[in-house]
Parts: C-alpha cells; structure tokens; sequence
C-alpha cells in the first residue's frame, strides 16, 4: 500500500475528515496530502507552520511521555490533529470538523503514522 | 473668508457604531479592494462588514455578485441609493424582515468563507416591486448590534477558561493570575511565541484558534487567540475534555 493509499483510508475511516497530510518537521514540509476538494498549497504550509510550532513548544517545556508528539488545534469549524512519530521528524495532520472526537482522530491517526514510520 | 476647518483631536475615539472603523480598515487594505479580486476575510463579521461596507458605497443601481472562496457560495444583491434592495441566495431571493435579519443571513452565509470576490453582474438591473430596502446605517447598526453581543460572549468564554485554568498570562494586557510555578513556564512560551512574531499589519485580525498541547501529566498548555486577545493558559489535562467543549459550545452559539 502506497503511502497515498494510507493517507486516504485514514481520511475515509473518520467520518467528517477534509484533510490528512503527511510532513517532515525537520524539512518543514508537507511531503503527501489525501483531501475531497482542492487545497491551496498555502494551506498546506499553513498546517506544517502550525504542527512545527506546536511540537517546538512541546519541546521548549520539556514535555514528556506519550502525548509529547500529540497536540490539537481547534479553529471556528475546524479541528487540527498534529501527531509525531518517535523519531521526530516524520509528522500527520488530520483536519476534521470541529465536532469530530479528537481522541478518535488520534488513535487513528497514531496506528497509520505508525505504519508509514515503519515503512519508511 | 473661508472659515477655519474644525482640527479633530487626534486622540479623538472612533465613532461607536465601527464607520470609522471600517473606512479605515478599507483604506488600509492592498489592493485586493477592486471587482473581481479576492478579498481575504478572518471571520464571519468582517465578512458582513465587508459587504455592509459595499452597501454603503453603490449610489447607482447595481447588481452585485458576492462570492466565498472557501466554500463557492455565491448571492446576488441589488443595491441602490446605499440600500440593500434585494438579496438572492442559490434557493432564489431571501425573504428577510429587519436589518438584523438581513446581518444573521449574511453571517451564516458566509460562514468560513476564508476571502471575498465582489463583481458587478448588472449594470441598471430591473428594480423589482418592493416597499422595503435596508439603509446602510441600518444594517452598520445591526452588525455594530450584533458585533457587541458577540464581544460579550468573547468575554465570558475567556473568563470560563481562566477560571478553568490553573494559571493564566494575557499577552494583551500583560496580566496574570493563578498557580505562581505555572507562570515562568507561560512567561517562556510568551517570550517564544514573540520572537516566532510573524503576524502582519496591525489591522490584521488572527483568526481564532485554540491550540492544546500536552506537557506533562499535570500541565496542559492552551493557547488562545480571539478577536485581538492572546491568551496562555496552564490546565489540568483531566478537564482537557471541558475546555474543548466549552469552544465548541462558543461556535455553535446562534
């Protein structure tokens, strides 16, 4: 399965997901993005800007344990899960409605990472 | 002799109802102002506005074409004299009964619309039969209206979250309340979060967001910005559930 393949399936299991992208945080780059409708490239600069600065802050306070690669960013509609695989770079972003759980996003989230990570 | 002009106080305030406000706020603008180009919009209200502001500057009879970027959502409005005379959605003309009707349509319309294109479809369209039009001060009146009601509903959501929070730092007024360990930690992600600075222009407004990200088993760090507030808060992870739903509950307010 191509690692498109991954990021659309995770897409299509959450049932309100508009976007799931996968970045390097090193390179700060969106490297593979599964969305319905077109996404400026702007935006997707936007989410890696933003998981970038959410794990430097995670980072800057010495966060500790699992959910140290784990953050959330909730906007007016939306809801932004940044996960980070244990070797720090590699990064995904699920982008979902506002109601969508966000434990569910991460749990699901987690086992694709998990799976891209190990690929690559 | 020509009399002297009036000098106006330079520390005069803005007119309460935002007129001011929104003149400046065009003239401040790049030039995405003209027909046909996107105009960047940070939320619903300054989308209204945006369109009041357009109310207010077509004297000749117009038909005016409003899209959204984000979601393709396109109205038509016929506007003369400065008053909004009719308003069509995709579903045909929209039945409105007051100028506040006319603002609520208008906000949820253009929900995450993200920017703005204004065109002109018709010049001299056919004015239909009606013996109602909104003025453009009454809908500026409506939206100042409605842009206080939601002022007092930031307020109290800012509130609830600091009273869920063990410590707090507002980046706008410099105060801070709670937990005194807690501070250092907030002081430094402040300190961070200035030197990262790369918001615009002043008049720019953030978009809102509420940013959440786990430190350790006690200390949750929340990051709020609304309208021109920055807050950084120090919570219990536990209530990480409460603090969500309480954002939620802000949005989905009517």
């Amino acid at each position: 399965m191509t690692l498109a393949d991954r990021l659309e399936m995770l897409r299509s299991t959450l049932s309100n997901c508009h976007l799931v992208a996968f970045g390097d945080a090193e390179a700060r780059l969106i490297l593979k993005a599964a969305h319905a409708t077109s996404v400026p490239r702007e935006t997707l600069d936007h989410l890696c800007e933003e998981a970038t600065t959410c794990f430097a802050t995670a980072d800057m306070l010495g966060a500790q344990g699992a959910s140290a690669n784990e953050a959330l960013v909730l906007t007016e509609h939306e809801s932004r899960v940044y996960l980070r695989a244990d070797n720090q770079t590699d990064f995904l972003c699920v982008v979902s409605a506002l109601s969508e759980n966000p434990d569910t996003v991460t749990a699901e989230g987690l086992r694709t990472l998990q799976e891209i990570s190990g690929v690559a | 002799m020509i009399a002297p002009r009036p000098q106006k106080s330079q520390d005069a305030p803005l007119k309460a109802d935002g007129t001011e406000l929104a003149a400046l706020r065009k003239l401040a603008a790049e030039c995405g102002g003209a027909y046909g180009s996107w105009r960047p919009v940070a939320s619903e209200a300054e989308a209204v506005d945006a369109i009041v502001t357009e109310v207010g500057e077509v004297l000749l009879a117009r038909r005016i074409r409003v899209t959204a970027q984000d979601t393709g959502i396109a109205v038509e409005m016929i506007i003369s004299n400065r008053h909004l005379v009719t308003l069509a959605g995709p579903q045909g003309q929209v039945q409105l009964q007051d100028a506040g009707d006319v603002v609520r349509t208008l906000r949820e319309t253009f929900a995450g619309a993200g920017a703005l294109k204004f065109e002109i479809a018709e010049r001299a369209p056919t004015m239909t039969q009606t013996a109602r039009s909104w003025p453009h001060d009454a809908l500026r009146q409506a939206l100042h209206a409605q842009d206080s009601a939601s002022d007092g509903a930031q307020a109290s959501l800012i509130r609830d979250l600091q009273a869920m929070a063990d410590a707090w730092l507002d980046l706008q007024t410099q105060q801070s309340g709670g937990a005194a360990e807690r501070l250092p930690l907030l002081s430094k992600h402040a300190n961070a979060l200035e030197e990262h600075h790369t918001e615009a222009t002043p008049l720019q407004r953030v978009h809102p967001r509420l940013s959440l990200v786990p430190i350790s088993e006690t200390f949750l760090m929340v990051d709020v910005c609304l309208g021109q507030q920055q807050l950084l808060l120090s919570v219990d992870p536990q209530i990480r559930a409460d603090v969500i739903a309480r954002w939620r509950a802000y949005f989905s307010a009517p």
